[in-house]
């Protein structure tokens, strides 16, 4: 309040005329007299107070919204890149075969289902047993949600798994290198979005899911649905066919659609294209990422 | 009521005082980030993008 007084006599000077001589009484009067001190009236500390409460309700909400949308993606995002580490660490190759330098090197596999065109494709042995909560059952790389997109799998699709960045695998759904659906849900907009971008999966796009342990399963995307919540038929072995018996692999990826929502369900279905066994040749637009060069031959050497 | 710890609650002179309260202000803020937005989040209906809520 002494701060404000000295203002309130500038303005009193600059209105005076502009003979010098009045000015310095009117700014000794200002300040002698003092401003009236006024109490503040009972009704209007209440209305003032519900009024900063109101404001801090708004404020509070904003940030709510800036943490759901924005530090929950660093909490989640820094943990996925945590994993991705471990996963490529050299706890996580144990089971990953000695590499001949100078090329491919692909490994024996056992397999697990042969293609129409005659493809044959490995099990899925290692991804099997990598059910709890801190194992990862492999990582699936898809080039078109970005160069550096890389989602750790982990076994289950609580939040206690897919909020920690990367997706989770419906248990009672099957595993690569079986007959029927392998599939997987991410978070569309909170928690690192990892399937944020999902829409833009075109058909015949490729995805690629490499478990330490067994190899690499290709992928390509065949078709795109928007489902309700309940219309769990798109999990089926074959979905939407109860009765059918699978006859080939598919990846099933679900988010939550549209945008911002979660009215909605976004499905991707993917069918089972080829298999690269440990050692064997990477895919081009996969092997910069880290740690493929560990479990497959890019070329680089 | 934030003129009133501002003014009467934060010892010392203006500066200190703002210094304060921008202290306070951040300390909400992450105790708000950390441990009250992860349990109210529960009841959020952007995280569920799962089917049938399985």
């Amino acid at each position: 309040m002494t701060v404000t007084a000295p203002r309130h006599a500038a303005t009193g000077q600059r209105g005076a005329p502009p003979s010098g001589p009045p000015a310095p009484p009117s700014r000794r009067d200002s300040r002698s007299g003092g401003r009236p001190r006024r109490r503040r009236s009972v009704a209007s500390t209440i209305i003032g107070g519900i009024g900063e409460l109101l404001i801090t309700l708004g404020v509070l909400g904003l940030l709510f919204v800036v943490w759901e949308l924005w530090w929950t993606g660093i909490e989640a995002d820094s943990e996925r890149q945590e994993t991705l580490e471990q996963f490529y660490s050299d706890d996580g190759l144990q089971a990953a075969p000695a590499r001949e330098t100078g090329g491919p090197d692909p490994a024996d596999f056992e397999v697990c289902m042969t293609l129409e065109d005659g493809t044959e494709i490995g099990c899925a042995d290692y991804m099997a047993e990598q059910t709890g909560w801190d194992d990862v059952m492999g990582v699936m790389y898809a080039p078109r949600l970005g160069e550096d997109w890389a989602a750790p799998i982990r076994h289950g699709v609580g939040r206690e798994q897919i909020d920690r960045g990367g997706v989770g695998h419906y248990p009672d759904t099957q595993l690569p290198g079986e007959l029927g659906n392998f599939a997987v849900a991410g978070h569309r907009n909170t928690y690192a979005s990892m399937l944020g971008n999902q829409d833009a999966l075109q058909t015949g796009d490729q995805i690629y899911v490499v478990s330490a342990g067994d190899g690499m399963f290709i992928y390509e995307v065949a078709e795109r649905r928007v489902v309700q919540p309940n219309e769990t038929d798109v999990l089926l072995p074959v979905p939407g066919e109860p009765d059918l018996e699978p006859e080939t692999g598919i990846l099933t990826l679900t988010t939550c659609h549209p945008m911002y929502s979660n009215a909605e369900r976004l499905i991707h279905h993917a069918e089972i294209v080829d298999f690269i066994p440990l050692g064997g040749e990477a895919p081009e637009d996969i092997a910069h990422h880290e740690g493929i060069d560990q479990l497959f031959y890019t070329g680089d050497e | 009521m934030y003129a009133w710890i501002f003014n009467e609650v934060l010892p010392g002179p203006l500066w200190l005082r703002i210094i304060l309260a921008l202290l306070l202000v951040a300390a909400t803020v992450f105790v708000l980030m950390e441990f009250v937005f992860p349990v109210v989040s529960e009841y959020s209906p952007l995280n569920d993008s799962t089917l049938d809520g399985s």
